[in-house]
């Protein structure tokens, strides 16, 4: 906070700017070098987090599985800036979230 | 008499000559720090001490795993009973709660030179080890009583204890949410960390040295999109080795 204060950047802006970059999709097609710092961050922040807190591990296996195979899939076609690949990933990334979703959800919709 | 092993040479892996490398570790001190702490008394023991107790159960593990026993053990046959009693009194010393392990090793000793000087030496010809013209070990009472009880070669337990290190093998793991088991590999890191080293004084890194230490450090976060263990070792492996041979171009 104090350096916020220091360079008179507005913190909130800074963790915007920040949440912007995390992106698989974007750090692994690997176009620019300025883009990798804040998904290095995040990847960071993953490894350490408590092992037994509640994530769904099967369906990151699988998903995480789905999206390098999806991205070596689309990047050997044409690349143009890996931008297919990268739109491509991103698709796989939102199939995750909702099924990640569902599994959370689970609890109430059983009872139906 | 089996004595040829004087010309056997110590095979050293390629991942554990990596692993020296990264961290700028000197082969031979590490093998002598393994040595150093194995230990008749802690393959024993049931307290943990540290250092102690990762070398010594390494060995105890190697023995196990060649489903060696100590019954036929050659260089104490001919006088069995009194070797029999000397480790009997070693583990008792082990089982004893009391007193620190500090002080136990110590009265340990004692029985073990009383075995050293008895046993008839079959697999452990000579107490120094030439790795090279200017490169040599130096085994402890402790490790050639080991080396006989057993009936195996210093060379065993040293390629044993090699082939367990591995840079990539331990990375790979962390990413996985797999536990890492190898304790072998957690001795081997205390070692990096100055663990009974004589010299801890952090080495000057070159710009080169610092641009690897940042990529090591991001690939392996990199490889969390890779799930398969093998992919990982492989993708690691390569990494590393490729370090390693710009190294030893350098040099």
């Amino acid at each position: 906070m104090s350096l916020c204060t220091i360079y008179n950047i507005q913190p909130q802006q800074f963790i915007q700017s920040f949440i912007n970059k995390v992106s698989f999709p974007s750090y692994y097609t690997g176009t620019s070098k300025q883009m990798k710092w804040a998904t290095l961050f995040f990847l960071q922040y993953v490894e350490m987090k408590d092992q037994n807190s509640d994530t769904e591990f099967d369906l990151e296996d699988h998903y995480l599985q789905c999206f390098t195979d999806t991205l070596a899939k689309n990047s050997e076609k044409n690349n143009n800036g890996g931008a297919k690949a990268r739109e491509a990933g991103r698709d796989v990334i939102r199939e995750w979230q909702k099924a990640v979703l569902a599994e959370r959800a689970k609890y109430i919709t059983d009872q139906f | 008499m089996k004595t040829e092993i004087n010309n056997h040479r110590l095979t050293i892996p390629l991942e554990f000559r990596v692993a020296c490398a990264v961290y700028r570790l000197n082969e031979q001190e590490v093998l002598q720090i393994f040595i150093n702490h194995s230990t008749v008394y802690d393959s024993l023991a049931d307290q943990y001490s540290e250092g102690y107790s990762e070398a010594s159960k390494t060995i105890g593990l190697y023995v196990a795993e060649k489903r060696r026993t100590a019954n036929g053990s050659h260089a104490f046959s001919h006088y069995l009973a009194n070797a029999a009693n000397c480790f009997r009194w070693i583990n008792e010393l082990a089982k004893k709660v009391l007193s620190s392990s500090v002080a136990k090793r110590k009265k340990s000793l004692l029985y073990v030179d009383e075995l050293h000087k008895n046993m008839k030496r079959v697999y452990t010809s000579s107490d120094a080890f030439y790795l090279d013209e200017n490169r040599s070990l130096n085994f402890t009472k402790d490790f050639t009583v080991l080396c006989e009880l057993h009936n195996c070669y210093p060379v065993e337990y040293l390629e044993d204890f090699m082939s367990k290190i591995s840079i990539s093998e331990m990375q790979a793991r962390t990413g996985l949410k797999i536990p890492n088991d190898n304790f072998t590999m957690a001795f081997f890191m205390k070692i990096v960390l100055g663990f009974g080293r004589q010299n801890t004084a952090v080495p000057e890194f070159t710009d080169k040295e610092v641009d690897f230490i940042c990529e090591m450090d991001e690939i392996r976060l990199r490889i969390h999109n890779v799930r398969s263990l093998e992919q990982r070792i492989t993708i690691l492996k390569e990494f590393y080795l490729e370090h390693y041979q710009d190294i030893n171009r350098r040099n």
